[in-house]
């Protein structure tokens, strides 16, 4: 096991001292170190170019914060809300501004944290993250945070998951269901708790007569919202919309659709992006398999469009399953909010909306089948990563409440 | 189907110029596509959703497609499941690896193509043969592998067939010495997949110091894709030398094909150039377009092919970059179209924050 944050030493003393590292929920400490980290992050011209690493830094500003921390003091109403004690994330490789998140929720309500990440993810990115933090974690005034911190890195190794299990309060396993079946085979010690992050999928939701409705200013402001929504990660983020749910008549949405896409082309087309020819590969292999599946389905253009677009009666697990992200959407018409409901499968987390109320959306959430939409954000808010994830308030999950009559 | 099987293969396999060819090939590529629509309720959803004006084709470049990579994820059949009497699995380098169903009359028909094919460059005698790959390859198979179904084909052209490679793909020299003894005054066939045949026999041979020498007349022919090749760098011409050095082996054919089109292969003639047959054609596809390419023009490679009665795969889309040489013009005098395969298109990964690479 290899020690990659506060420092490269021993990554198995490290982990022993930081059991007695304790910190209450945002103490002045921890606000200190998220001041600086907010602060060096956004003041490094290195960064920029990253903006999922500058969005992180303005995400910790000491204005958020205090937020966060009037939130915790609300749920803490009725008691004491203690730090679960030793917690241990498992985080994504690819996606590396996760991994803070989750460290940092974590680290705000009091907890020491373990987090493992795969060694495998090399790169300019998680470089340049790497040493901010390590230099952030050098710095004496943060040396308690750096104590109550293990950031290791190790081969999938079953004994090795074990061990760290047993001395945890707290298991948070993120990446796919992939991960959270292996680690759901190691046990964890009876009085301990995880939180699990498994394979989602999100969808955007449009109201025609909306879309046609909007003056240019408004319309141009949505396209930006979908692009970064759908293109900023190649809709390889789980938040990523890769379906849309268009409501209202046939006739409506068609005309819709065509103002919507013809946009977005141009959209696209003015900030020079394009596709490539081992995208549409993935595309074109994608669809052939997907239009196998029962749902009727048309190809609206053509097979070398991008983005390339299919309207389906539905979207079934075989085309969910094969869906490549990269410029791939399904597109539903439905004739009214009601009528989408059946759309929506357990393993849909985001819905990202244009030309609905808040209060519309209260009522149709409600409809909803089981476990289906943990999130409903305006368009252009569905990579925005939030205290409450996946149906969890992160902030209550990685806390204990004690009781207090 | 409208096609008689006694009908097909009795000529060729490289006599019809580009008219006969159109005249034979392309309707019954139609007519194939009409078969498989009928027989295959994947396949009919497949093309008529994608490919909807696919019934108005007239031309080869007018022809649906399937992407060669649809076989890795759907099993396509266009036969009952009791007429099945064969399935093929594709090497699958990267990730899963494609089913292919093959009926009594479509196995058949590949095993006759591929005859013809083979005998128009080294003649119809069955030569001594020796097998540039592990002795127990073809041992307790149920399922063939690309490698195993390729060996199973060509070991139709040979006799007395010897196994270079012991079970781990170490060389084993006396076998291949005694063979090379005892056909010394033989003209032998020597057959393997491309990077096998380099990495476990040529570079063998040359980190020992040992050299064959094979019977004048002696051919090798070889397949499987240039990926593994391309990337230690060595290329057609260094295989070559490296073959003429070892073995002394100055007659090579290179081929390209699939598991998903067996037995219409490419062969490569003395001209260095991949020839279609009267039962195969191909079109070069722009990469991005996927609008068909004018002879010369690098692209994507669809490959065609007469043979795929048992599942729809008579007009696939592959992930291979090549183009066009020349049709009816190779000095070798067989007609047809000519290509050159370049490589495999390079994919890019997919990711995702389903990845944790906890496993």
């Amino acid at each position: 096991m290899e020690l990659l944050l506060p420092d490269s030493g021993d990554a198995q003393a490290q982990i022993e001292r930081l059991r007695n590292a304790t910190l209450k929920p945002f103490d002045a400490d921890i606000l200190a170190f998220f001041g600086d980290f907010s602060q060096r992050v956004l003041a490094d011209t290195g960064l920029r170019q990253y903006p999922e690493l500058v969005a992180l830094g303005y995400w910790f500003r000491p204005a958020a914060v205090a937020r966060l921390r009037e939130r915790h003091v609300h749920l803490a109403e009725g008691g004491v809300l203690r730090p679960r004690g030793v917690a241990l994330h498992y985080a994504p490789s690819n996606v590396d501004s996760v991994f803070v998140y989750s460290w940092f929720l974590s680290l705000a309500c009091g907890n020491r944290n373990i987090i493992r990440l795969s060694a495998r993810s090399a790169g300019a990115r998680r470089a340049a993250l790497f040493d901010l933090l390590t230099a952030l974690l050098q710095d004496p005034r943060h040396a308690r945070i750096a104590a109550a911190t293990a950031v290791v890195s190790f081969a999938h190794d079953d004994t090795q998951n074990a061990a760290l299990a047993c001395d945890c309060h707290l298991r948070v396993t993120w990446g796919g269901d992939a991960a959270v079946n292996a680690l759901r085979r190691v046990a964890l010690p009876p009085l301990a708790t995880e939180l699990v992050f498994p394979n989602r999928e999100s969808w955007a939701l449009l109201d025609a007569s909306t879309v046609l409705a909007a003056d240019e200013t408004t319309f141009e402001a949505h396209l930006r919202g979908f692009y970064n929504d759908a293109f900023w990660f190649a809709q390889q983020a789980c938040s990523s919309p890769r379906a849309l749910a268009w409501v209202g008549t046939q006739e409506t949405v068609r005309r819709a659709q065509l103002r919507f896409w013809d946009g977005l082309r141009a959209y696209l087309h003015r900030r020079g992006e394009f596709s490539d020819a081992s995208e549409l590969a993935n595309r074109l292999v994608a669809t052939h398999v997907a239009a196998a599946a029962v749902p009727a389905q048309s190809l609206e253009g053509s097979l070398a469009d991008w983005p390339l677009r299919i309207s389906s009666d539905a979207l079934d697990p075989l085309q969910r399953e094969q869906h490549c992200g990269y410029g791939l959407f399904y597109e539903v018409q439905r004739d009214s909010l009601a009528e989408c409901v059946a759309l929506f499968a357990p393993q849909d987390q985001t819905v990202a909306y244009w030309g609905f109320s808040r209060e519309t959306l209260i009522d149709w959430a409600q409809s909803l089948g089981d476990r289906c939409v943990d999130r409903v954000v305006p368009l252009g808010k569905a990579l925005q990563f939030s205290d409450r994830w996946d149906g969890q308030d992160l902030l209550q999950s990685f806390s204990r409440l004690v009781s207090i009559d | 189907m409208t096609i008689a099987l006694e009908e097909l293969l009795l000529d060729g396999p490289f006599a019809l110029d580009s008219v006969g060819k159109s005249r034979r090939l392309v309707p019954r590529l139609l007519d194939l596509t009409r078969h498989h629509h009928a027989a295959c309720e994947s396949y009919e959803r497949i093309i008529d959703r994608l490919h909807a004006d696919w019934s108005q084709a007239t031309t080869r470049e007018d022809l649906p497609y399937l992407p060669v990579g649809v076989f890795k994820h759907l099993l396509l059949a266009s036969v009952p499941p009791e007429e099945i009497v064969r399935e093929l699995r594709s090497s699958g380098t990267s990730g899963a690896a494609s089913r292919i169903v093959l009926d009594r009359a479509t196995a058949g028909l590949q095993t006759r193509a591929l005859a013809k094919i083979v005998a128009d460059f080294i003649g119809i005698e069955r030569r001594p043969m020796l097998v540039v790959d592990q002795a127990n390859l073809l041992r307790g198979a149920t399922s063939l592998n690309a490698r195993a179904a390729a060996v199973l084909g060509f070991s139709n052209f040979g006799r007395q067939h010897t196994y270079a490679l012991s079970p781990d793909l170490a060389l084993d020299t006396e076998a291949v010495s005694q063979f090379a003894e005892r056909f010394r005054e033989t003209p032998v066939l020597l057959f393997g997949f491309t990077f096998i045949i380099w990495q476990y026999l040529v570079l063998a041979c040359r980190r020992e110091g040992r050299k064959f020498e094979f019977a004048p007349g002696s051919v090798l022919i070889h397949g499987g894709g240039w990926k593994r090749m391309l990337d230690i760098q060595v290329d057609n011409a260094a295989f070559k030398t490296g073959i003429a050095e070892t073995l002394g082996i100055h007659q090579v054919h290179n081929y390209y094909g699939m598991a998903e089109q067996v037995g219409t292969i490419f062969m490569e003639c003395a001209h260095g150039r991949l020839h279609t047959t009267d039962y195969s054609d191909v079109v070069v596809r722009d990469p991005l377009s996927l609008a068909p390419q004018p002879d010369g023009a690098t692209g994507l490679l669809q490959v065609l092919s007469e043979l795929p009665r048992s599942y729809p795969g008579h007009s696939l889309l592959t992930e291979d970059v090549g183009a066009v040489t020349g049709e009816d013009d190779c000095l070798c005098g067989r007609k047809g179209r000519t290509l050159r395969v370049d490589g495999r298109l390079p994919r890019t990964e997919l990711r995702g924050c389903s990845d944790t690479r906890v496993l």
